[in-house]
């Protein structure tokens, strides 16, 4: 788990995660519900470093007044004589000081994304001792040293945070009707194929076993819903139709192939076929070579799902779980086929409202920014949602966070 | 190191070539719209705020290379408060010159336009002193002569045609900037020791910056790589050094103190164990026996006793967290050797068992006595057989036992000291005020009455003192608030 989170710096921790999945399997362990919710945290906290960032820091500069103004003199003079439609909430009355609060290094919100990364930040470290690279990640759970003040200091992050994450829906919601109502052609903007895929995430404290087999089941009770969208339509939700799909390709990459290395697991433990290019199978034999763009030039290998190219990530997470409307859990969050409702609570600047993503009809850059600020409130939530099921399970004494037993490598 | 790969630069025409000329920079400088960020802090230098530096340097580069990395160094000094990475972007500290920073993540520019400015620092042409920072470990470019390099930054140079155009390696910008480098700043562990890339396998060569450097590197300013390690480093750490490091550079402090590696001293002088909140439960034995205990983490595999850090004091970001204070067991990133000379983690290392066998030992000696005292110091004065607690069962496990122990130990807690209110006079001793005791204002029949009703009125020899014993007893013995307080003072005009 600590070698596999330091894979990368952003996402170490889901890496972590994944990884300690991996052995509960192998081991065949499950972990007690406490280890669970505040496994849901961290995995919801983990969104709060790398969307912000994201959306303020490196998306923000292309929608900011030192862009525009130069490059679209007369979107920057529309944008000056444009009312947003939100100022209420986020006190921007044009346009115009929106784009000048995105400007790198000067602007408020450039700067407000740097200094909203540290509250989630702070909250993770509170639980899982630093961000990037937990050190609380063990098989079976966590050796988090839960209490009530863990549980107090990181609520009260997740609020402060929530607060600014109903905010940034707004915000971004601006921005894209903004485009869309200057020129309808920005919808066009980096359209691709509605080609998705997603594992899931947050698993049910009560419904997760660790067991391969039981992944269909358990996959289905989880907050974001596994899935794979082909074209706009979902395809399936089956954690072991979505594992048996994925292939891995060096072609292009500068690696050797592994054909000659035999096929060390030809089905999965199911029963269910495997690709030889499946990435159980694959070895990493790094071989420099010179770039050619007819060739190998890259050292990134090209994952596929049933040999297409698939976006993942936050909007994706969102997506599956929208279209399929099995996510079971309705306290504060709701998948309706078309969309997802979150119903968030008072915050300290903002009252409670309701908040609907719904699944768009063109798929662009900009939806893609504004299903990134709706996940940001969507994992929040999660995150709420399973820190008030952390404090029952305290209530009821439930305080153990990981299954100890002789691991056994089978 | 000097035939580290690529093309010979310091020859090069700053001609184009005739033919096929690939991606000249135009006039305007930056990125698609022409903005960049050396503008936008040349605004901020201009436009107030920064009137005073209080030294002779306004803004110092700051270029942060990216070699076999994660990028988990950088995001956690984004999440840095001791200084902010905003406060020292903004120049909001008196003293400390602006720090332009030039990062791949952040930078406005792109391609050709990235690139400009550390050839510029190449070249010696920018206008302030530069650090150099690096993240991640250095790859071993012998074993990609002629291939894409490991890791690499820009395609150069850039008057040359697309396929005469070389990429540069991370190493190879390295060795040309570091020379001319105020200081050399490797961050994480990567950098600083070679951390997980150069574990065993290493099928890039992958080496620490000083690995690369060598014993005789010497940074413009003198000084010898620094290095901060951890993985990720904590990001005060990083923001706090280069924070001092300005400061020396502006005249406006003492030169940093650096350990025998090249750490801040201040930050890595002491081991993980001694600033760490579980370490009192190893002073007194106390061992936890699965995940998620409160107790020392030794015995589960923690090498905090062994290792340089203060993650445990500092906290990761913001004073919070750190791994020991949520229960993760230290497995020793801050050190060199990581990973390999800490595996297999979650296992016990050698010097674990005899160490915590010995702490058992004196645990087991200790406990009885601090919890002894501790009963007796749980209490307030007043409280002699009972406490007006609540919450608890009544608190009488006081045994005869536990009273001659606690006299003894009064006597020599107070051994050739004071004890509190032994010789005060009556108006020190209660501070709040000093009542006329009721047999001065009602006279010695009301003493007598009094007398008579106390435990002890008996063995007092006249009526007033009897009443005077009563009152002083029940200045102790009542609950606080029950009769207000009442001097002894008593009968001074009886005597």
């Amino acid at each position: 788990m600590f070698i596999s989170s330091r894979v990368c710096g952003v996402c170490g921790g889901v890496h972590s995660v994944a990884s300690s999945l991996a052995m509960e399997m192998a081991f065949g362990i499950g972990v007690p519900p406490m280890g669970l919710a505040l496994r849901n945290i961290q995995l919801g906290l983990d969104f709060q470093i790398d969307n912000p960032v994201h959306l303020y820091l490196l998306a923000g500069p292309d929608y900011s007044q030192v862009v525009i103004e130069r490059t679209n003199p007369s979107l920057w003079e529309r944008a000056k004589k444009t009312e947003t439609r939100h100022g209420n909430i986020h006190g921007f009355a044009t346009m115009a000081e929106l784009m000048t609060a995105f400007n790198p290094l000067t602007g408020k919100l450039y700067l407000e994304g740097l200094h909203m990364t540290r509250a989630p930040k702070e909250a993770y470290s509170i639980l899982y001792g630093k961000y990037p690279h937990p050190q609380t990640v063990v098989p079976g759970g966590l050796s988090t040293t839960v209490s009530m003040q863990v549980l107090n200091e990181t609520e009260i992050r997740i609020i402060r945070t929530l607060d600014y994450a109903k905010r940034g829906v707004f915000i971004w919601d601006d921005i894209t009707q903004f485009f869309y109502d200057a020129d309808p052609l920005y919808k066009q903007v980096g359209t691709r194929p509605k080609n998705m895929i997603d594992t899931g995430m947050w698993d049910d404290p009560f419904a997760y076993d660790g067991t391969y087999a039981g992944a269909a089941e358990w996959g289905d009770q989880r907050w974001a819903t596994p899935g794979v969208i082909m074209d706009g339509e979902l395809v399936t939700t089956n954690l072991h139709h979505i594992n048996m799909g994925m292939e891995e390709f060096v072609e292009h990459a500068y690696y050797e192939g592994w054909e000659n290395e035999g096929t060390p697991y030809p089905r999965d433990p199911a029963g269910n076929p495997l690709s030889p290019n499946h990435p159980w199978n694959k070895e990493t034999k790094p071989r420099p070579d010179k770039r050619s763009w007819k060739d190998r030039y890259t050292w990134s290998t090209s994952p596929r799902w049933d040999r297409r190219v698939m976006e993942a990530g936050a909007y994706a997470r969102l997506w599956a779980t929208a279209a399929a409307a099995k996510m079971p859990h309705t306290r504060f969050l709701q998948a309706t086929g078309t969309s997802v409702k979150i119903d968030t609570p008072q915050t300290p600047a903002l009252p409670a409202m309701e908040l609907e993503w719904k699944i768009p009809e063109t798929w662009n850059a900009f939806e893609r920014n504004l299903a990134r600020a709706y996940h940001i409130v969507y994992s929040l939530m999660v995150a709420y949602e399973n820190v008030q099921i952390a404090f029952d399970l305290m209530g009821d004494g439930e305080n153990k966070v990981a299954t100890m037993t002789e691991f056994r490598v089978p | 190191m000097e035939n580290m790969i690529s093309v010979p630069m310091k020859a090069r025409v700053d001609v184009p070539l005739e033919g096929e000329v690939s991606r000249l920079l135009p006039d305007q400088v930056g990125n698609v719209a022409g903005a960049h960020n050396s503008e936008l802090q040349q605004r901020l230098l201009e436009s107030g705020g920064r009137r005073d530096t209080l030294g002779p340097l306004k803004k110092v580069y700051v270029f942060w290379l990216p070699g076999m990395s994660c990028d988990g160094c950088t995001v956690s000094t984004i999440g840095a408060t001791e200084p902010s990475i905003e406060e020292l972007l903004t120049g909001a500290l008196p003293g400390v010159p602006v720090m332009v920073l030039h990062h791949y993540q952040f930078q406005m520019e792109s391609g050709d336009h990235f690139t400009l400015l550390l050839e510029q620092a190449d070249a010696g042409a920018l206008d302030a002193p530069y650090i150099l920072v690096y993240e991640g470990s250095i790859s071993d470019e012998h074993l990609t002569v002629g291939a894409e390099p490991w890791a690499a930054k820009g395609s150069l140079p850039t008057w040359a045609p697309a396929d005469q155009r070389q990429r540069r390696s991370t190493p190879e910008w390295v060795r040309r900037l570091a020379p001319g480098a105020a200081v050399t700043i490797a961050i994480g562990t990567c950098a600083t020791w070679g951390g997980i890339p150069a574990s065993l396998g290493n099928p890039t060569g992958a080496m620490s910056v000083m690995d690369f450097l060598g014993k005789d590197y010497r940074s413009s300013l003198g000084l010898p790589v620094v290095n901060v390690p951890g993985c990720p480093a904590i990001g005060d750490d990083f923001t706090e050094a280069v924070t001092m490091l300005l400061k020396y550079m502006n005249g406006q402090g003492p030169v940093p103190e650096f350990d025998e590696l090249g750490r801040p001293a201040w930050q890595f002088g002491d081991t993980v164990h001694l600033h760490c909140p579980r370490g009192a439960w190893y002073e007194e034995g106390n061992f936890a026996r699965e995940f998620g205990g409160k107790e020392c983490l030794a015995e589960i595999g923690c090498w905090g006793p062994v290792v340089n850090c203060h993650i445990t004091e500092r906290g990761f970001i913001n004073g919070k967290g750190g791994c020991m204070v949520a229960g993760g067991a230290c497995i020793g990133c801050m050190s060199p050797g990581f990973p390999d000379k800490f595996t297999p983690f979650y296992k016990r290392p050698p010097q674990t068992t005899p160490a915590t066998t010995l702490s058992r030992v004196h645990g087991a000696l200790t406990k009885p006595l601090r919890r002894t005292t501790q009963l007796e110091r749980n209490r307030e004065p007043r409280w002699r057989s009972t406490t007006p607690s609540g919450w608890a069962p009544e608190y009488d496990n006081v045994t005869i036992a536990h009273r001659t122990f606690e006299y003894f130990y009064t006597r020599i807690q107070y051994f050739r000291s004071e004890l509190p209110g032994r010789h005060e006079k009556d108006e020190e001793k209660y501070s709040s005020g000093y009542v006329v005791p009721p047999e001065a204002a009602y006279g010695k029949e009301y003493a007598a009455a009094a007398g008579s009703q106390s435990r002890r009125g008996s063995q007092a020899r006249h009526p007033s003192t009897a009443g005077a014993v009563a009152s002083s007893r029940r200045i102790r013995d009542a609950p606080s608030g029950r009769s207000g307080v009442v001097t002894d003072v008593l009968s001074e005009p009886a005597r």
